[in-house]
């Protein structure tokens, strides 16, 4: 890393004017007085109900974008809190503390979801109360064929998630095996996880003890499968320690996958560049592979030690400072395969203007997603104060198009190249960009939907996950998407909503993005509420809680 | 960590020429036939027991060597090894295994030395044996003040090296601690560690930034084991091979936190610093660069507010991307018992530092992977540098040098001609420092690289005046020139204790050697003062040549297990 040492500006400091504060409770600056709320409560362990101190309370504005300021403390001796001086609107709550997993205000069921705190002008919030729950723990150890420990190998929980339609695991945590051969995954919350041990692949700390060329290690899934389409998820609960979650890598015939990485753009030197492996199947991403550092001089590469199967080639790599990627999909038999070649594009450039929208314009971003998903780089292009905007480096492919950051009441109206209409078909970018230029619709004159959910007694369901599901042909647009949690009232809100038809859905317990499945669906069409959106029309409904898993989980 | 190995090989056709300075490398391959290839053979065992140690790694090396010059074995289940067709040349040796830790010397070496080992040509196998030591470990466990467990601290195992002239801790191991608070730090070599906990947890108590009572401004600053945060109380530990020493518990107590106020403007664009980002590092180096908090700033404004900051001084980094060009800037902020206001980073364009490599004496200038380095002068940890690749004729460019004095060094193949000078605008400045101003230097950098170095080689001995293997030598400059890194030299003695150091810098230097010695001890004078007058003087003239006969000293106690 280079640094060049600034010796003209030095430290200016300023007479010392401390924002002045209150010692107790936490109090916000310049707020002013009727729109003033505050929060208070108890933190307690969520079994016995005893108090917990040093848990941190963070409140944040639901609405804001991530710059703006939260506000925070700490609980007292008795488990106490209080944060006064907050302006009035709609909040989310996190608390965390050293050895329980997070816990977000009205958080019911699933993890990550939560309930919004709506503080209306001079409300306080009292007597809020948040049961922690301790960190659930997954142990064991991994030995090789002969028994012996396996230093560094890598264990990794993943649970199943939906984006973009596409089923995937996320690494949830991770950890690597010590000298003993032992592992531990602890601050986990409770879940279902889908456990991998492999060989640990990072090039910063390579594995010492080489293996000999033509061997690798196959990844094992728990309860001890090489083929993630068996693995078995490990049901873990709240506060659970797993232990004795014991896997033996068993070393199998490997090969090695060497090539070159080209750039199709001159004058830009290839500084660093990485390539890693990401093991494909129909299961979608589980998790990286081995990784290898490019020769930046001679643009090779070579990674030994991969065992037969499908892979996607990841490149990652720094051209005169900017990040470029590739990918490439490579089979792996009984021999090396040499020549894989991954070549940087200098990208195409793509076109376009606004409409729609007049003093938003500075803030929004044109974003193009890859139709076919994964690790693929999402261009994007701001849009300039005339409304035109560029999108540069653009790869071939084909690319559903997107708008980001244009606040909460603009959506997407359309997307047209000259006559024809792209926003269901999507864009398909050539070595020399698109034929015209894109031409995107923005609408401000979205419509209002907003409601209560329900249980089948007719009592509201606080932090229920509420979901607004386009219906017709864009079902599989799942951008148009929307999803929220109701607040303490059971009642939830979306603007800005595109004009068209829809379904709201909402459920008790469900896992992120399980909605933009077909599949979960399916079983529970017929309990979603049909609403029409019109163009700055406003609509209200009343949603009954779909409680439980609406399907059995299958395996990935 | 550079793998340098050797092929410890004993000719059985008694004395042979020496060549200087040529040694280094073995002759060319097409000058090389089969009878003059050689094979080297041996065991691996564990030490102690001496249990044979299956599937260990055998390396040879030429240091700075190419990838053909590179041998490697695996042991059989006797631990024994065969490594054969071997070109003649000066290898180092390395033997590696998990559970043990990587072992350089064969046995009957120094065990701390990396000896380089000559092989001449047509020379048969020999045993070279290696017993390896066990990895040891640290374990322990960290708690809060109230002796509750603290997860997500990171754990480092700190020895004590004098580098570029000062004192420094080298981190040779690190664990993080679990749920339970507990760590454990294997892989470990003998020696004497400080143990040193740092709150890790990133988080600093917050996603962003927040408003909060002074009595939640806390955090947890690092301390060593027991639980101090000054180095002179620490307490350290001594292990052995094969130990384990558990039950060291490190207690961290949190301190008022506060927090910097600042701003970062981008004077190459000519605006306010968008979006990412601040990095705020300890500027005290102790083990790696832990612990950089990302900030991101305002988009408007281009402010930043960073929290949960424990009083101390530190290093804030600003950069930016500018037509595929990275400009930074760094600049130290000191908090005190206060908040820290009005701090401003300012990214600029500093001017590149043009000149001209050029040779004198015998031979053509070679600049394959030659590039010249402009080293902040007071930078001590070596991480602010700039430099620029000398291209074929000669010329190079450091881009984006900043105001301020740097040290000139010509990186590069280690072996070959020295730096004799470095002149700027009419000024040496090779042995004080450049001087570069904000419009940059005047005229050019000219530095000019010299093959008409001494020659100094010879032979370490015990006090019996039995040669001494693997021993390490060090040429140490004279007067002023001690507080120069790079103008120090040190190598190793081969199996008959012998040594040379080709293209050595004219001038005076006292020539030292240990058995066991911390690598860069002699930089600092604290070291020297008492042997100081142990060491043989030598004056190095152009294209001169001097044999000494040096007596080892006393090993140095830090060195050894």
């Amino acid at each position: 890393m280079r640094e060049a040492l600034v010796l003209i500006a030095g430290i200016i400091f300023l007479p010392g004017v401390v924002g002045a504060q209150n010692p107790t409770p936490a109090r916000a600056s310049a707020a002013p007085e009727k729109d003033v709320c505050s929060v208070s409560g108890q933190v307690v362990r969520a079994a016995s109900n005893a108090p917990l101190r040093k848990a941190y309370i963070h409140v944040r504005n639901a609405d804001e974008g991530p710059h703006a300021k939260g506000y925070g403390t700490r609980t007292d001796d008795s488990g106490r809190f209080s944060i006064t001086g907050i302006p009035s609107g709609r909040y989310s709550l996190r608390v965390e503390r050293v050895g329980y997993v997070d816990q977000f205000y009205g958080e019911s069921g699933s993890q990550g979801h939560e309930a919004i705190l709506a503080l209306a002008p001079g409300e306080n919030a009292h007597d809020l109360l948040f049961r922690m729950v301790p960190w659930s723990v997954i142990s064991g150890r991994i030995t090789n064929e002969n028994g012996e420990p396996v230093i560094r190998a890598s264990v990794v929980a993943m649970r199943s998630r939906v984006e973009d339609g596409e089923r995937q695991l996320d690494v949830h945590e991770s950890a690597l095996t010590n000298d003993l051969g032992e592992y531990r995954i602890w601050s986990l919350g409770k879940g279902r996880y889908y456990i991998r041990a492999d060989r640990d692949h990072s090039t910063s700390f390579p594995s010492r003890g080489a293996l000999s060329r033509g061997t690798g290690y196959a990844p094992v899934f728990y309860p001890g499968t090489s083929d993630v389409a068996q693995a078995v998820a490990l049901d873990v609960r709240a506060g659970q320690e797993v232990p004795s979650v014991d896997f033996i890598l068993v070393p199998a015939r490997a090969s090695r996958v060497s090539g070159h990485v080209t750039s199709a753009i001159p004058g830009y030197k290839m500084t660093w560049a990485n390539v890693m492996l990401a093991p494909a199947s129909r299961s979608g991403f589980q998790g990286f592979g081995q990784e290898a550092v490019v020769d930046t001089a001679k643009g090779s590469f070579q990674i030994d030690g991969v065992v037969a199967g499908s892979y996607d080639v990841l490149l990652w790599a720094t051209l005169g400072g900017t990040h470029r990627s590739a990918r490439q999909r490579i089979e792996v038999r009984e021999s090396d395969l040499s020549d894989v070649d991954l070549a940087i594009e200098k990208g195409a450039e793509i076109l376009g203007r606004i409409s729609g929208v007049q003093k938003e314009a500075a803030r929004v971003e044109i974003v193009l997603k890859p139709a076919e998903g994964g690790f693929g780089e999402r261009p994007r292009g701001d849009v300039k104060a005339d409304g035109t905007f560029v999108i540069g480096e653009v790869s071939e492919g084909k690319y559903g198009v997107d708008v980001a950051h244009a606040g909460p009441d603009v959506y997407l109206k359309s997307v047209r190249i000259g006559a024809q209409d792209v926003l269901l078909s999507g864009i398909n970018v050539g070595p020399t960009g698109i034929k015209g230029t894109l031409e995107v619709e923005l609408g401000t004159a979205g419509g209002v939907v907003e409601g209560a959910v329900t249980d089948p007694d007719g009592l509201p369901v606080a932090g229920a996950t509420t979901v607004l599901i386009p219906d017709g042909k864009l079902r599989t647009r799942y951008s148009f998407y929307r999803d929220t949690t109701t607040d303490q009232h059971g009642k939830f809100i979306f603007r800005g909503v595109r004009p068209g038809e829809y379904k709201v859905f909402s459920w008790q317990e469900v896992e992120s993005g399980d909605w933009e499945e077909a599949e979960f669906i399916k079983p529970v069409e017929e309990k979603g509420v049909k609403v029409t959106v019109e163009e700055n029309g406003r609509r209200a409904v009343e949603v009954k809680v779909i409680s439980g898993d609406a399907t059995a989980k299958t395996n990935p | 960590m550079r793998i340098r190995s050797a092929v410890f090989v004993m000719c059985f056709c008694g004395a042979f020429a020496w060549g200087i300075a040529g040694a280094q490398s073995p002759p060319p391959n097409g000058a090389v036939s089969q009878a003059d290839l050689c094979t080297a053979t041996g065991r691996v065992a564990r030490f102690g027991t001496g249990e044979p140690i299956r599937g260990a790694t055998v390396v040879l090396s030429v240091p700075y060597g190419d990838l053909n010059q590179r041998y490697s074995a695996q042991t059989d289940e006797g631990g024994g090894f065969a490594i054969k067709e071997i070109l003649p040349g000066r290898y180092t040796t390395s033997v590696e295994h998990d559970g043990y830790v990587t072992q350089f010397a064969p046995d009957g070496w120094p065990q701390s030395s990396q000896p380089a080992l000559t092989l001449s040509r047509g020379e048969t196998s020999h045993e070279l044996n290696f017993h390896l030591l066990p990895w040891a470990v640290i374990a322990g466990k960290v708690t809060d003040e109230d002796g509750e467990p603290f997860p997500f601290a990171t754990v480092l195992a700190l020895r004590r090296t004098f580098n570029r002239g000062m004192q420094r801790l080298q981190t040779a191991g690190f664990g993080q601690t679990n749920d339970l608070g507990e760590f454990r730090i294997w892989g470990l070599r003998p020696g004497r560690y400080f143990i040193r906990a740092a709150d890790a947890s990133g988080r600093a108590r917050g996603s962003g930034v927040e408003e909060r009572d002074a009595a939640s401004q806390i955090a947890y600053p690092p301390g060593f084991y027991p639980g101090t945060q000054d180095a002179s109380q620490a307490i350290t530990v001594a292990i052995r091979g094969g130990e384990e020493l558990s039950g060291l518990d490190i207690r961290l107590t949190p301190e008022r936190a506060f927090r910097i106020f600042g701003r970062a403007y981008d004077a190459v664009r000519g605006q306010p610093m968008r979006g990412c980002c601040v990095y705020i590092f300890p500027a005290e180096d102790v083990g790696f660069r832990s612990y950089g908090v990302t900030i991101e700033l305002d988009p408007a404004k281009g402010t930043f507010e960073i929290q949960d900051v424990v009083p101390g001084s530190y290093d804030l980094m600003a950069a930016t991307i500018v037509e595929g060009r990275r400009y930074s800037a760094r600049i130290r902020a000191e908090v005190a018992n206060k908040d820290a206001e009005g701090v401003v980073v300012v990214i600029s364009r500093g001017t590149p530092v043009r000149g001209r490599v050029s040779m004198e004496g015998a031979g053509t200038l070679d600049v394959t992977r030659m590039s010249v380095l402009l080293l902040p002068a007071d930078d001590q940890l070596g991480q602010g540098f700039r430099s620029g690749h000398v291209k074929a004729d000669g010329t190079f460019e450091v881009d984006d040098v900043s105001e301020g004095n740097y040290r000139v060094l010509v990186g590069g193949p280690r072996s070959g001609p020295y730096t004799k000078s470095a002149t700027a605008g009419g000024q040496e400045v090779l042995e004080s420092s450049l001087v570069v101003g904000a419009a940059g230097i005047k005229g050019s950098l000219d530095i000019v690289m010299s093959t008409a170095g001494a020659a100094v080689e010879g032979v370490v001995v015990d006090s019996e005046g039995q040669a001494v293997a693997g021993a390490t030598v060090v040429l140490v400059p004279d007067g002023e020139r001690r507080k120069l890194f790079d103008f120090y030299r040190n190598t190793t003695t081969d199996q008959y204790g012998r040594f040379v150091f080709g293209d050595v810098r004219p001038g005076g230097f006292k020539a030292f050697s240990w058995r066991e010695v911390e690598l860069g001890a002699w930089q600092d004078p604290d070291f020297m003062k008492p042997i100081e007058d142990q060491g043989v003087r030598i004056t190095a003239e152009e294209n001169g040549h001097s044999s000494i006969q040096l007596k080892v000293l006393a090993s140095d106690p830090a060195a050894s297990p």
